[in-house]
């Protein structure tokens, strides 16, 4: 049994539906070098890509990589493989990879076992077909679901989608998720190294409470095709952007550019190196900044970061003018 | 050919044969030669036939041809290492009877008196069956638990196979705190610990207690044995493993050559479970090739080469795939075992191999997706008489029997839902209406849909004439009529129960009905069940079977 000596690793859940980029995205985590003690679940050993180069170890269901990643196929026993990963105190980070008509509210009561600590859900959605399937007669409430369930969204294949079918599904997302960041990438295998977009994904993750939308909301039925269900309270577009700053940062400045925007931005979070050397956890909601101590066990050693939300036809403008100001703070 | 025939030719007459077989519906006596039926007839004509000796042990018997069950579980045999405490009556295979539990005081009762015969006052007490369903007003928790035992530890597993419920001693043995924060471990409105543990995550906190017990995807050589034992004993000569992920190993194939050689006591049809179990095969096209070859090497008993792909869920765990109207109380839709994409690409892969498939729909938006996806497959790639089979086929509505007719495809119908869960589908899941409509095999017949029916053993119990009787008067536990323009008459219930499962499996040529050169097997029974109310065809007493002329005697010991 669990020893209370382990510290609980965050167990991030990807899903979406087939072909939507999972995959590739759990090749990107695996050959990454940024992100270390992490441990990537996934259905099965022959989708993913490993580098040879990069296997220390194999066994029939792990395979240990040289950058001191872990990947294990869940093989027969689902609970077998969560709970010996739940136990190893060599691994941070969990991310477990959901089927494709998988629903990730099943998964994640993982989260909640001992050793874990919840650390969001990813959900992958292709920019090209997500519309017609959230109108399939067969998956459409599925797909919905997934979205619902996201903490962040990945849409993939932007490269591929016309800007009217990206524009739709942004629509379609707002409406199912409300206030959900979004982030828009290629995601193609022969894309540079991409993990940067991931860490900016797992950042982002970090960054918003993953409880705060409420259990019962998550169960309503979806039809397809039902306009009523696609319009909400949440109908403007959200916009996000993140800002990394170099070297420490004056937490207090920090806290004044956020309140001198606060009119402008919906929400914001961020991970800060604060001048004493500490990280800390800097918060804006409700129109009110609160400052923290970050807890330990964040991802690997990282710059400090804000993630800023808007809303509202102006969102990139104003988004914009507010990282201004923050990188502002780091040339002075 | 008469030199290589010295076996004699035994004539067994008896009180009646009913052959299934138009063309010689009933007969005095059966001949058989080795493993085959030679001729059916009056005595005197049975006894000309050359070397013809009498044998009178079935005289006063009734036989029928043995029952064929389309949709079993080989671990049918494994899930009784555990103490049995489900609602329905069962008799295991070694033919002890064990009423069913039908209240928690009854769950009690049970696992008090199992406590007393655990011989160690440390081994887990494991049980099985329970299903929360039929106790509305008041469920099993930890405290009833406890006033079984409070020093062993005890797990009942949930017949639904997602949820255990366990006692405060499994609690502290497992170090599950009492404040934990695991998603799935069950409170009550003052906050404490039901007792109960929903889904895998806080199911795992218990693995130490509750593993060791095998759930219907377990098989091993007993379990096989025992298996077949329960054939035996019901009148079944043929029953399936639907299915198994063990073929792709040679190790995995031996185990069900080995075991079931030409003395075992039944024939088994061994499928492949290629969808809806874990991650799709990355190599379905070897997949089916090597399938194709064991095909090839089946005997007279093992049968390998077909298929199983499951779609959806079940109808009482809210899992299985609907179509508008949906769930009586408009609980959400339930959940894909493998998606469209996937199960297609899965199954034109074994198709195209000229495998047989049989596809697991319960809801009828699983049913369409069957549909949709085998009319593709066809017009892609047309096979004469592939008889691919919807298995389940609870909801599936008269439109999709009509297709199905035109499509060439079979229903296997679970007809023992209507008495398992009816009172369940009318008032809690289905809604009166639609439950009324369900497992329709006057539909799928008037449609002209070959059909079967089954048990889906251990989900129920193994036992054709019990589903015989569930599929003719359509009664519930509580003795309400479900449907009654659905029910089927006798004759068609028992053809179904025997060709029309040998049909589905492709072996009708060999197996099903009591015909020349057809291999011997036979129910034998007390009693004719056309000559019985119907209600009480589930009362007669089996005796045994004959399998390829072997003489198999039932363990079960008779109760008045």
């Amino acid at each position: 049994m669990l020893s209370s000596d382990v510290e609980s690793k965050s167990l991030t859940l990807v899903a979406g539906y087939l072909g939507a980029g999972k995959t590739t995205l759990v090749n990107r985590i695996l050959g990454s070098r940024s992100l270390r003690r992490t441990a990537v679940v996934v259905n099965d050993f022959g989708s993913v890509n490993i580098d040879a180069a990069l296997i220390a170890d194999s066994g029939a269901d792990t395979i240990e990589l040289t950058n001191g990643c872990i990947c294990c196929q869940i093989g027969d026993n689902v609970q077998r493989t969560m709970s010996a990963l739940a136990e190893r105190s060599d691994i941070d980070c969990v991310i477990c990879e959901v089927s494709g008509v998988g629903d990730p509210a099943q998964l994640r009561a993982w989260s909640t076992y001992p050793g874990f600590r919840p650390g969001g859900v990813l959900v992958c959605v292709d920019a090209v077909a997500t519309v017609e399937r959230l109108h399939d007669e067969y998956v459409a409430d599925v797909v919905a679901a997934q979205i619902r369930a996201a903490s962040v969204l990945a849409v993939t294949k932007t490269d591929v989608a016309n800007g009217e079918q990206v524009s739709l599904l942004r629509e379609r997302c707002a409406g199912i998720a409300g206030e959900v960041p979004m982030f828009m990438t290629a995601m193609r295998e022969d894309h540079g190294s991409c993990s940067d977009e991931f860490v900016s994904m797992m950042r982002a993750i970090t960054a918003f409470d993953i409880g705060r939308r409420d259990q019962s909301e998550r169960r309503e039925k979806y039809e397809p095709g039902s306009t009523s269900q696609v319009r909400s309270h949440h109908v403007a577009t959200h916009r996000s952007l993140t800002v990394t700053l170099p070297g420490r940062v004056d937490i207090e400045s920090v806290g004044h550019v956020l309140t001198n925007h606060v009119a402008r931005l919906v929400r914001a979070k961020g991970i800060v190196l604060s001048t004493s050397g500490e990280y800390e956890v800097i918060q804006l909601a409700s129109n009110i900044v609160r400052i923290a101590t970050a807890p330990t066990g964040q991802i690997g050693s990282m710059e400090s970061y804000i993630v800023l939300i808007g809303a509202g036809p102006k969102a990139d403008e104003e988004l914009r003018l507010a990282a201004m100001d923050l990188r502002g703070l780091c040339d002075a | 050919m008469t030199d290589r025939y010295p076996e004699t030719t035994v004539v067994y007459p008896a009180r009646l044969v009913r052959t299934m077989d138009p063309t010689t519906p009933t007969a005095e006596a059966v001949a058989i030669r080795g493993s085959r039926f030679r001729a059916i007839g009056a005595v005197d004509e049975l006894m000309r036939y050359p070397n013809a000796i009498l044998d009178n042990r079935y005289s006063n018997a009734v036989l029928l041809p043995g029952f064929v069950d389309a949709h079993t579980h080989a671990g049918t045999g494994n899930v009784w290492k555990g103490t049995y405490v489900g609602f329905v009556d069962r008799v295991d295979p070694r033919g002890a009877f064990w009423p069913g539990c039908t209240s928690v005081d009854e769950v009690v009762a049970r696992l008090q008196d199992a406590d007393k015969r655990l011989e160690s006052s440390n081994t887990p007490l494991i049980a099985w069956g329970l299903d929360p369903i039929y106790f509305t007003d008041r469920a099993l928790s930890v405290a009833d638990l406890d006033g079984v035992s409070t020093t062993r530890p005890i797990c009942v597993h949930q017949a639904s196979g997602h949820a255990y419920t366990v006692n405060a001693a499994t609690l502290t043995s497992c170090q599950v705190d009492p404040s934990s924060s695991t998603e799935g471990v069950m409170r009550d409105c003052q906050g404490k610990l039901t007792g109960e543990l929903k889904e895998f995550a806080a199911m795992a906190l218990v693995a130490d207690v509750a593993s060791g017990w095998g759930d219907l995807l377990s098989v091993d050589k007993q379990a096989l044995r025992e298996f077949a034992q329960d054939a035996v004993n019901t009148g079944t000569t043929t029953l399936t493993d639907l299915g198994t992920n063990l073929l792709m190993d040679d190790e995995g194939v031996a185990l069900y050559r080995d075991t079931i050689g030409d003395t075992f006591q039944a024939r088994i049809d061994v499928f492949h479970w290629g969808a809806g179990v874990g991650p799709v095969s990355n190599t379905l096209a070897e997949d089916a090739q090597r399938l194709a070859v064991l095909k090839d090497a089946s005997t007279d008993h093992v049968t390998f080469g077909n298929v199983k792909l499951m779609l959806d869920g079940t109808l009482q765990g809210f899992t299985a795939r609907l179509r508008v109207p949906g769930y009586y109380g408009d609980q959400p839709n339930g959940i894909w075992n493998v998606s469209p994409e996937e199960f297609h690409n899965a199954f034109e892969t074994f198709h195209r191999a000229g495998l047989l498939v049989h596809v697991h729909c319960n809801g009828d938006q699983a049913t369409q997706l069957f549909l949709d996806t085998l009319e593709k497959v066809l017009t892609a790639h047309p096979r004469p008489d592939h008889r691919h089979t919807c298995t389940h086929s609870q909801m599936t509505t008269p439109a999709q029997y009509r297709r199905m007719a035109s499509l060439g495809a079979c229903a296997n119908i679970f007809a023992n839902h209507i008495w398992q869960w009816g009172d369940q589908h009318l008032d809690l899941t289905m809604g009166p209406d639609r439950a009324r409509r369900n497992n329709a095999a006057a539909t799928a017949l008037r449609c002209g849909v070959p059909i079967s029916l089954h048990s889906d053993s251990p989900v129920t119990p193994l036992g054709p004439l019990a589903t015989v009787k569930h599929a003719v008067t359509r009664l519930t536990y509580s003795r309400r009529v479900m449907g009654e323009t659905e029910r089927i008459g006798v004759a068609e219930a028992l053809e179904a129960m025997t060709l029309g499962g040998a049909y589905m499996l492709k072996r009708d040529d060999e197996i099903g009905s009591i015909e020349p050169g057809k291999l011997a097997d036979m129910a034998v029974l007390a009693d004719d069940p056309l000559n019985v109310d119907p209600e009480y065809i589930s009362e007669i007493q089996v005796y045994g079977t004959v399998l390829g002329g072997q003489h198999l005697v039932s363990n079960v010991r008779e109760l008045n």
